[in-house]
């Protein structure tokens, strides 16, 4: 009897590990913060000593899901990314491109990207810099990634500091060629398209022959708009945004998107502080 | 012919006042966000109760009226955020274990609306984290929009004169990118300061965390 069970039970193992959980009924698992972005480099020009050259982060989200800006707004975090660069070269940046605002139920509102974040940095060698031919450009970066849920993930990519691209055909025009809408989504700087003026502590931008426009305001801790729900968002050509602005104010900045005859340009603007001579 | 006129206009007048009258009461749901008391730091905190995941009732002001300082927290169980301050460090749990002797009484709410998935799951985390204080149900997101609660975490502190003392982060390390003894734990500073009498020094910070998940 004894040697007949366990018989058994072993082979009544065996059989349960082969055939597991049905393979119908049982909803697919879901994905990880990780697997809902992906995340990958590109450089345009091979990193050689006493030059510069582009390097795009690109985050590939899943459809239906967001990240955020690099002010997220009221909920939320932005991607962070680090670097890992041989020596003698270093990275500034990024160039980002404008978000879009989100308001969530309860009149939360947020700034996020769908489809794809591209951002822009810029690497530079110095003169004296060797870079071995297998060295490499390396970054990883940690994000928020939300729909109806938020999910931690994180990631890492890395590219040859050496190899050309030659089948890149956009070379002549860089990388803002090859992510012509992420480009065409950093905003403008110094465009005489907007105009902004505080009146007291209500900043008041105009953009002639706009149909709308909305205020996305920098990630400024002493200088923030106290009414950006209501605020944030208006039909016509004129804007105004009151700001509870502290002694520590340093800056006042944020991205004015334009929406005008079916067509959006954004622009960064740095208005000042209120009562600025 | 006047008296008729005015006997007309006396008529509009009282269907204008009627409408008023009506438009007034009608907008008392939508008060909340145009009426309503809002909790500021320095002014009384909106009171208000609630029912708990084990179907008891709360007050705030029958806490604070018996000499409790009030801490509320903003939960979601599925927010990494949160799950960060009950999985990863049990920050929130020692918080009200540190505090417990010493008349604070800790409440966890939930404004999640009742078809959101992190509806309802209270009192299952309640047990599998070992949460020994409320988690009231706000489901109507009506305490959440009283406080302008944005994330969850979202803390705030109430005083025994029912003032508002804190408004924010539960501490000053969005990323988790500090050991646990360098962050700064804004509540556990707050509450040692409300309780010696002092004045709290960083009462206002901006919370960190997923969104509250309020119905549309």
């Amino acid at each position: 009897m004894l040697l007949v069970c366990s018989l058994v039970m072993p082979l009544a193992g065996v059989a349960h590990a082969q055939f597991g959980e049905p393979a119908f009924g049982s909803p697919p698992a879901e994905k990880t913060g990780s697997e809902l972005v992906s995340m990958s480099l590109v450089l345009d020009r091979p990193v050689r000593s006493g030059a510069s050259t582009e390097v795009a982060v690109v985050f590939d989200i899943e459809p239906d899901w967001y990240v955020y800006w690099l002010n997220p707004g009221e909920t939320g975090l932005p991607p962070d990314v680090r670097w890992e660069l041989p020596a003698g070269v270093s990275v500034s940046g990024p160039r980002w491109p404008a978000p879009d605002r989100k308001v969530l139920a309860g009149g939360i509102v947020d700034y996020v990207h769908v489809g794809r974040l591209v951002l822009f940095y810029e690497l530079h060698a110095d003169d004296d810099a060797t870079i071995p031919t297998d060295a490499s450009i390396k970054a990883s970066a940690d994000w928020l990634v939300c729909k109806d849920v938020c999910l931690l993930g994180n990631g890492d990519a890395s590219v040859s500091a050496s190899v050309d691209d030659p089948a890149d055909s956009s070379a002549a025009s860089g990388l803002s060629g090859r992510f012509a809408s992420a480009s065409g989504r950093i905003p403008l700087r110094g465009s005489e398209a907007v105009r902004s003026s505080w009146d007291g502590r209500t900043l008041v931008l105009r953009a002639a022959g706009a149909d709308v426009l909305t205020w996305m305001p920098g990630p400024t801790e002493d200088a923030v708009p106290t009414r950006i729900l209501d605020q944030g968002r208006a039909e016509g050509d004129t804007i105004r945004i009151e700001y509870e602005v502290g002694g520590d104010a340093e800056d006042v900045w944020g991205v004015l998107a334009v929406e005008s005859e079916g067509r959006t340009h954004w622009y960064e603007l740095h208005p000042g502080l209120p009562g600025e001579r | 012919m006047a008296s008729r006129r005015k006997g007309m206009l006396a008529g509009l007048a009282a269907g204008v006042a009627a409408i008023a009258a009506m438009t007034l009461v009608g907008t008392g749901a939508n008060a909340d966000h145009h009426g309503m008391k809002k909790a500021e730091v320095g002014k009384k905190a909106p009171d208000f109760t609630l029912v708990d995941h084990e179907g008891n009732s709360h007050t705030l002001s029958e806490y604070t009226e018996k000499g409790h300082v009030v801490v509320l927290e903003w939960f979601n169980a599925k927010c990494p955020f949160v799950v960060r301050h009950y999985a990863t460090y049990p920050t929130m749990k020692e918080l009200n274990e540190k505090y417990s002797g010493k008349k604070v009484t800790w409440l966890a709410i939930n404004s999640a609306h009742e078809g959101h998935m992190t509806h309802g799951i209270d009192a299952e985390y309640a047990a599998s984290w070992g949460i020994e204080y409320p988690i009231l149900n706000d489901e109507t997101g009506k305490v959440g929009k009283m406080y302008e609660a944005k994330t969850t975490p979202h803390m705030y502190i109430i005083d025994t004169d029912g003032i508002l003392r804190y408004n924010g982060a539960i501490d000053d390390d969005p990323r988790d990118r500090k050991e646990r003894s360098a962050k700064v734990n804004y509540v556990d500073q707050a509450l040692g300061q409300i309780l010696a009498g002092e004045t709290v020094t960083q009462a206002e910070t901006k919370a960190y965390g997923c969104s509250v998940k309020y119905a549309k």
